[in-house]
């Protein structure tokens, strides 16, 4: 049996109305209803409080908060209404120091602009067939980042201590 | 290496489990579905045919007001939006030149310190690029000429 996609919500963020009408577009006419808009992070932010998503599909480079901001106020926020939501990143940059960025705020997947109909398809279901485990230490909360790596080409030679299982002590949980 | 324990936390219920798979389960991409999305696209796009000249019109009033004043930031997020948009819309040669326009106003320390000639010089070559459906050889050729008018400008 093929995904049932009227069943998910997903939340748009970005500033600009083409790009949220486009996305929007192509989330429809996957079966998906409930596709909401927001114009910034901290409108994003507050959509979210007001009624919960499955999924976010975010702009980075907004303003006054930006995709990283919000992310990060997700993930970390006292308030956040749901610091696991799966988070996918529309970007125009490739640069790897931008994809890092991006990543270490705990992005889930990135959708390089501009999109196509595939890469957007991709995306959604990468995040509902390949969740991933969430990742809390000190100083970082978000999906874990060293299992795709070699997926991302912006990311290829990076080695972290913990891509190396160097993490010392791992406590398995369940949400 | 990060201080202290690494607790790692695996949502309860997944959005497939939602979407009606069983445990384990994948699908994949459904071409039917695929080929629904695409369709829809085209639509689209066929349906707002007037957005990427009506932002090239944005751009250049941007362009104006940077003039003007001195601040090419409105410019930057005028091309960023093209940028992100224009290859969608059928027009990947304005992406590329809206791309070179973003990495060159980048690049400076200070936007106010644009040349507004390598401005204007993009913004040229995104309208011929769009006035001449892309042709290959003519994209070619700006492109190489914007990137020495770049160069020389930096």
């Amino acid at each position: 049996m093929a995904y049932q996609f009227s069943a998910l919500s997903i939340l748009v963020v970005d500033d600009n109305t083409h790009m949220r009408t486009l996305v929007k577009v192509l989330l429809h006419s996957m079966g998906i209803r409930e596709v909401r808009e927001a114009t910034d992070g901290a409108h994003a932010f507050d959509e979210l409080r007001l009624r919960a998503a499955d999924i976010v599909i975010c702009d980075l480079l907004m303003s006054p908060l930006d995709g990283n901001d919000f992310t990060r106020l997700l993930r970390q926020a006292q308030d956040s209404p749901n610091r696991f939501i799966p988070i996918i990143m529309l970007t125009g940059y490739s640069e790897r120091r931008k994809v890092e960025a991006a990543r270490d705020a705990g992005v889930n997947e990135f959708l390089r602009k501009p999109i196509t109909a595939r890469s957007l398809y991709q995306r959604v279901i990468e995040v509902v067939e390949r969740p991933r485990p969430f990742i809390q230490s000190a100083d970082y909360f978000g999906p874990d980042r060293r299992r795709r790596k070699a997926d991302n080409p912006a990311l290829h030679g990076s080695r972290r201590a913990e891509d190396r299982g160097e993490s010392p002590d791992i406590v398995y949980l369940t949400e | 290496m990060p201080e202290g324990p690494v607790h790692v936390i695996r949502p309860a219920k997944t959005i497939a489990e939602r979407l009606g798979a069983r445990k384990g389960e994948s699908h994949g991409l459904d071409p039917a579905l695929l080929a629904r999305m695409e369709a829809a696209l085209g639509a689209h796009v066929a349906q707002n045919a007037h957005l990427i000249p009506a932002e090239l019109t944005r751009l250049r009033s941007r362009f104006a007001g940077a003039r003007a004043d001195g601040d090419f930031r409105p410019v930057f997020a005028a091309s960023h939006d093209i940028k992100g948009l224009a290859g969608t819309f059928g027009y990947p040669a304005v992406t590329r030149f809206a791309d070179s326009l973003c990495t060159y106003l980048l690049s400076l320390p200070d936007m106010s310190a644009a040349s507004p000639l390598v401005v204007a010089t993009h913004l040229d070559a995104m309208t011929a690029a769009l006035e001449s459906s892309e042709d290959g050889a003519l994209v070619e050729e700006l492109a190489q000429g914007l990137a020495a008018l770049v160069a020389h400008a930096g």
